[in-house]
C-alpha cells in the first residue's frame, strides 16, 4: 500500500492547524473509510468545515463510526489520554466509558437523521491523565452523502465545565447568603422586581412585620396591606429606580402587634440588589425594632418636662449652694420671690440681707442644723426692695464629699404668703368661735370624724367640774346617768355610720353629783366631695321643761285613762239604753195592753151596768192608752235609729215601697188614697230604716190630707249633682233625688225646719193623732246615710219632702 | 157533734191565762183546756196526759221557756208532732225567725183587745191539723192589727 501525502493528494484537507496536520498524516487506508482519495464528496465539505471551524468538532463518519476532530475540540480530551490517537479510531473503541450513553444517540441519528441538543451535561472523559467530570453544551446533527442516506454524524459542541462550575459556586455562595439571613439577627428580607416580592425573609423580618411564614412569594403590598399610605413603599421604589441606598432611623412604622395596629419605632435600611448584568432586580431591606429604646428615653424627657413643670406648676424655685465657696446657682424664679426680676443673680449674702431681721435667727438655726443633719428647712419672712414682706419656705439637702465634709446643698424655695394669709383666717376664726362657744351657756362641743370628742366649750368644763381636756375627752361619757349610758353610745354609734344627725335626751352628772336632762345635738360637717370631716355638737339643759313635759304626759296619762272609762261607762249606758228600749217595747207595753183588754171587756160585758159617763170615761182611758203605746213604739223606733246597729245592704227601694203600701192598706183603701211612682233606684241602705223612713212620710201624707179631696201622693226619683242639693254639707258628687209629694194640707213655709224636731206638732192631738216622734226619725234615718232632707210646704196646698241619698257604688 | 178537742196552753202570766179560757169559753164549750204556768210543768203534764190536738206556747216564761219547750218537743218522738202555736208579747223579728225554724205551726203577737183574741183562737181550733204542714213565713205570723 502506497502512502500517499495528503499535502499533495487533497486540497480539502489543507490547513486545519494541529489536527488538519494529524488527519493528513493518518494512513487512512489502514481505516474502513479508506484514502481520501477515495472519500465521499459530504465527507470531504463536512471535513473542511471542521478543520476550518473555531468550535470544537467532531465527526464520525460511516457505519463504524471513525472519528475525525478539530483544533477546538482537542483540548476536551486533555494533555494526555485519548489524543492523537482518536483520529480515525473507532467511535466504541475510543469512549467506552460514554458508549452506553451516547452509543443508543449516536445510532438514533444514523438510522432516523434526528438531531439532539443537550446543554450542560456531565460527560466525564480520561483528560490529564485520568477521569475528569467535564460539562458539555453539544448538539449530534447528521451528515448526509449524496445519495440522503445519513453517512454520518457530526457533534458540535462547547465544553461547558467552566460555566457550570462558576453557576454551582454562585449558587453556593447564594446558599450561604441565605444561611446568612435567615440566621441574621436583625430583620432582613430580599425584595424582588418592582412589586417587590418578598423572596427571602428571616424570622427576624416577619417578627417586626408581624406576619407568619404566609407571606413568602406575595407583593409586599399584599403580604402588608398596613403598609399603604406609609412611607415605607415609596423610598423602596426610589431605591429601586435610583440604587441610592435609603437609611430611616427611630422612624414610626404601623405594623401588626397582638391582632391591632401598633405604631413601632424602626431602624432600616434600603439597598438596592443588582442581577449578573448590573442591573437592580431586588431591594434588601435590612430593620429592627427600636420601640422600647424610643420609649425609655422619651420617659426620661417626659420625667425631665414633668419636673419643670412641677417647678413650675408649684412656683417652686430650685437652688445649689456651693458650701465651700457659698456660691450659689438658683432659678430664675428664685429671684421673683424675692421681689427682682426674674433675670436678676442673687448672692448668697444677698439673700440673708433680705430675710425679715426678726426671723434671722430662725434661718442661721435652720442652717447649722442642715450642716449636721443633712437636711435644711424652715419658714421665715422677707423684705422685698419694695419693702413689702413676704413668707418662704425653704427644704434643702446637704452633699457631702469623701472626707465627710459638707459639700454642696441643693433645695427648692416656695412664697408660702398665700396660705400663711389663709392660716390666720383659719386661727382667727378658731378663736372666735371659742369665744363664743365660750361665752354660750350650752355645751359646745366637737367631734373628729370617727367619734372621738376632742373640743368642749368652758360650760362643760364648769358644768363636769373636769378642768383637764384630755381627760374630759376620754371620760365625757362616764358622766352620762347610768341608765342612759347604753342608749346615748348606741344612737352616737348609729349617728356616725349613717351620716344623720344626732339627736338624743339625756342627763348629765353635775359636779355636784346631782343630774340635769339635757337635749344633745350634733351636725355632721362634710367636706365638698361630701365625706364627714367632723361633728359639731351642742347640749342644751332642757331639765326644767323636761320635768313639766313628764308632768304633762302624766296628766295627760290620766285624762286618757279617765277617758276611756268614762267611753266605757258610755258604751255601757248606751246598752243601757238599748235595754230599757227593750223594755219599753215589751214589758211597758205588756201592762199598757192589760189595761186595754180589761178595759175592753167592761166595755163589753158589763156596758149595761155602766152610765153613759162611765163608758165615755172608760173610752178616753183607753184612747189615752193607745197614745201612749204609740209613744212607746215611736220612741223605740226613735232611739234604735240612733243605735250603731247599722247593716248596709243592697236594697230595692221599688220593694221597700211595696211592703210599705201593703202595711198602709187599709189606711190607703179607706182614704182611696192614689200612690204614684216613677222607678226607685237600687241602693246600699239599712233596709228596715228606710221601710220606716217611707212608711213615716206617707203615713204622714195619708193622715194630713184634705177631708174632700181623695190623696195624691207622687214619688218620683232622679240623679242630681251637688248644684241641685240645697244643703251647706252637700259633697262634690252625684246624689239620689227622692221627691214626695202630696196633695194634702200643707204647712206654713216658716215650719220647713222645724217640723223634723222632736215633739214638734202643727196641729192639736184631737185634729190629727200623732207623737211628734215620726219626721224627727225620717231626718235622723237620712242623716245614718249621709244624706239630706228637706221639707216645702204651702198651707193647704200640700208638702213635698225630698230625700237625697248619695249615689255610690 | 164534732168530737171534744184537746188544747195545752202554757203561760206565766195569770191575766192572759184568765182571758184565754174567757175567750175560748166563749168559743166553744166542750174544747179541753189543760194550762201550765210554765215551760217545766208543761213537759210534765205531757208526759202523762194525753196528747192535746194543739199547743199553744208563751215565750218569755221562767224555769223553762218556750224555745227551750219547743227545741224539747220537737226532739221527742212522742210529742213532736203535735202542732205548737206561739202566743207572745214579743214582736221582735229574730225570735220570730227562731222559732220558726225551730218549727212552730203558728206566731201569735198577743193582741189587745178581747174581740181579736177571740178570732184567733177560733181561727186555730178550726185548723185541720192533720197532713197541714208548717205554712210559709209569711202566713206564719198572725199579728192582730194594732190600730
Amino acid at each position: 500500500m502506497t502512502v500517499e501525502s495528503p499535502h499533495s493528494t487533497e486540497q480539502f484537507l489543507s490547513g486545519g492547524g494541529e489536527l488538519g496536520e494529524c488527519i493528513r498524516a493518518t494512513d487512512w487506508s489502514l481505516t474502513p473509510v479508506g484514502p481520501p482519495s477515495g472519500w465521499p464528496q459530504s465527507l470531504r465539505t463536512t471535513l473542511s468545515i471542521l478543520l476550518s471551524s473555531r468550535f470544537p468538532m467532531f465527526l464520525w463518519w460511516g457505519p463504524e463510526l471513525i472519528q475525525f476532530y478539530n483544533d477546538a475540540y482537542r483540548p476536551s480530551l486533555g494533555i494526555t489520554g485519548k489524543h492523537p490517537h482518536a483520529v480515525g479510531q473507532r467511535g466504541v473503541e475510543c469512549w467506552p466509558e460514554i458508549w452506553p450513553t451516547v452509543g443508543p444517540l449516536i445510532e438514533r441519528v444514523m438510522k432516523n437523521g434526528e438531531s439532539f441538543y443537550f446543554e450542560d451535561q456531565l460527560i466525564p472523559i480520561h483528560r490529564n491523565g485520568g477521569l475528569e467530570d467535564v460539562y458539555w453544551t453539544f448538539s449530534y446533527s447528521p451528515v448526509r452523502g449524496e445519495c440522503g442516506t445519513v453517512e454520518g454524524v457530526l457533534v458540535v459542541c462547547n465544553e461547558t465545565t467552566g460555566k457550570v462550575r462558576n453557576l454551582e459556586q454562585a449558587e453556593e455562595t447564594s446558599r450561604q447568603l441565605k444561611s446568612l439571613i435567615a440566621e441574621a439577627p436583625i430583620s432582613t428580607a430580599v425584595l424582588s422586581g418592582p412589586q417587590f416580592i418578598i423572596e427571602l425573609a428571616n424570622d427576624e423580618s416577619l417578627k417586626l412585620w408581624g406576619k407568619d411564614r404566609r407571606v413568602m412569594g406575595k407583593p409586599i403590598l399584599e403580604a402588608i396591606p398596613e403598609l399603604k399610605g406609609q412611607p415605607f413603599l415609596d423610598l423602596m421604589t426610589d431605591v429601586y429606580n435610583t440604587g441610592k441606598t435609603y437609611e430611616g432611623r427611630e422612624t414610626v412604622a404601623n405594623l401588626e402587634r397582638d391582632g391591632g395596629i401598633k405604631g413601632v419605632y424602626v431602624n432600616f435600611i434600603f439597598k438596592a440588589l443588582r442581577d449578573a448584568g448590573g442591573k437592580i432586580n431586588a431591594v434588601l431591606a435590612m430593620g429592627y425594632d427600636v420601640t422600647e429604646q424610643v420609649a425609655a428615653r422619651q420617659q426620661l424627657a417626659d420625667a425631665a418636662e414633668r419636673i419643670t413643670l412641677a417647678t413650675e406648676g408649684t412656683k417652686m424655685a430650685t437652688w445649689d449652694l456651693d458650701l465651700k465657696t457659698f456660691d450659689i446657682i438658683h432659678s430664675p424664679r428664685l429671684a421673683r420671690i424675692f421681689g427682682h426680676p426674674e433675670s436678676t443673680h442673687l448672692s448668697f449674702p444677698a439673700l440673708r440681707q433680705a430675710i425679715y431681721p426678726r426671723d434671722l435667727r430662725v434661718v442661721e438655726k435652720a442652717f447649722d442644723a442642715a450642716l449636721k443633719k443633712g437636711t435644711y428647712y424652715y419658714e421665715a419672712r422677707v423684705i422685698h426692695p419694695d419693702q413689702s414682706v413676704h413668707w418662704i419656705q425653704t427644704r434643702g439637702k446637704v452633699f457631702y464629699g469623701d472626707d465627710h465634709a459638707p459639700l454642696r446643698m441643693l433645695g427648692t424655695m416656695v412664697d408660702i404668703t398665700e396660705r400663711k394669709r389663709a392660716e390666720r383666717v383659719i386661727e382667727e376664726s378658731e378663736k372666735k368661735f371659742r369665744t363664743l362657744a365660750d361665752s354660750m351657756p350650752q355645751f359646745i362641743w366637737t367631734a373628729d370624724k370617727i367619734g372621738k370628742l376632742n373640743y368642749f366649750s368652758r360650760s362643760v368644763y364648769q358644768y363636769t367640774g373636769i378642768a383637764d381636756p384630755k381627760l374630759l375627752a376620754e371620760s365625757w361619757w362616764k358622766t352620762v346617768h347610768p341608765e342612759d349610758r347604753k342608749a346615748t353610745l348606741r344612737a352616737w354609734q348609729k349617728s356616725l355610720t349613717t351620716g344623720t344627725d344626732f339627736l338624743f335626751e339625756h342627763r348629765f352628772r353635775h359636779y355636784d353629783g346631782s343630774y340635769r336632762w339635757q337635749l344633745s345635738r350634733a351636725v355632721p360637717q362634710r367636706d365638698v366631695s361630701g365625706k364627714i370631716e367632723m361633728w359639731v355638737g351642742t347640749s342644751t339643759d332642757i331639765h326644767d321643761r323636761k320635768l313639766f313635759t313628764d308632768e304633762l304626759e302624766n296628766k295627760v296619762q290620766l285624762r286618757t285613762t279617765e277617758l276611756n272609762l268614762l267611753n266605757q261607762n258610755l258604751l255601757k249606758s248606751n246598752d243601757e239604753l238599748a235595754q230599757f228600749a227593750y223594755v219599753a217595747s215589751h214589758d211597758l207595753q205588756e201592762p199598757l195592753r192589760k189595761i186595754q183588754t180589761f178595759a175592753g171587756r167592761i166595755l163589753d160585758v158589763e156596758s149595761e151596768n155602766l152610765s153613759e159617763r162611765g163608758k165615755d170615761y172608760f173610752q178616753r182611758m183607753q184612747s189615752a192608752s193607745v197614745r201612749m203605746q204609740q209613744l212607746i213604739v215611736d220612741l223605740l223606733s226613735f232611739s234604735r235609729a240612733n243605735t250603731n246597729e247599722k247593716y248596709f245592704e243592697v236594697t230595692d227601694l221599688n220593694h221597700i215601697l211595696q211592703i210599705v203600701k201593703e202595711q198602709l192598706k187599709d189606711t190607703i183603701d179607706q182614704k182611696q188614697a192614689v200612690i204614684l211612682s216613677s222607678t226607685l233606684p237600687v241602693l246600699n241602705i239599712i233596709s228596715f230604716q228606710f221601710e220606716q223612713l217611707f212608711t213615716n212620710l206617707i203615713a204622714n201624707a195619708l193622715k194630713f190630707s184634705k177631708t174632700d179631696v181623695p190623696p195624691l201622693i207622687a214619688i218620683h226619683a232622679d240623679k242630681v249633682g251637688r248644684d241641685h242639693v240645697r244643703h251647706k254639707d252637700a259633697e262634690d258628687i252625684l246624689y239620689h233625688r227622692i221627691v214626695i209629694t202630696d196633695n194634702g194640707i200643707g204647712f206654713e213655709p216658716q215650719f220647713n225646719e222645724r217640723i223634723f224636731q222632736v215633739f214638734q206638732r202643727l196641729h192639736g192631738k184631737d185634729e190629727y193623732p200623732g207623737t211628734g216622734i215620726g219626721l224627727a226619725i225620717c231626718k235622723k234615718i237620712i242623716e245614718n246615710h249621709q244624706g239630706f232632707i228637706e221639707a216645702a210646704g204651702q198651707l193647704n196646698k200640700g208638702a213635698v219632702f225630698t230625700l237625697y241619698v248619695p249615689a255610690r257604688n | 157533734m164534732k168530737p171534744e178537742k184537746t188544747i195545752f196552753l202554757a203561760d206565766d202570766d195569770a191575766d192572759d191565762r184568765l182571758l184565754f179560757e174567757e175567750a175560748l169559753r166563749e168559743i166553744s164549750g166542750e174544747t179541753l183546756l189543760t194550762m201550765a204556768h210554765d215551760g217545766q210543768q208543761l213537759m210534765t203534764i205531757l208526759e202523762n196526759a194525753l196528747l192535746p190536738d194543739v199547743i199553744f206556747l208563751d215565750l218569755n216564761m221562767p224555769r223553762k221557756n218556750g224555745m227551750e219547750c219547743l227545741q224539747e218537743l220537737k226532739q221527742s218522738p212522742k210529742l213532736k208532732h203535735i202542732p205548737i202555736v206561739i202566743f207572745s208579747t214579743s214582736t221582735h223579728p229574730e225570735m220570730i225567725d227562731k222559732v220558726y225554724e225551730g218549727g212552730a205551726h203558728y206566731y201569735i203577737s198577743k193582741p189587745r183587745n178581747f174581740g181579736v183574741l177571740k178570732n184567733i183562737i177560733r181561727q186555730i181550733l178550726s185548723t185541720n191539723w192533720h197532713a197541714f204542714p208548717q205554712p210559709s213565713k209569711e202566713k206564719f205570723i198572725i199579728q192582730p192589727r194594732q190600730r
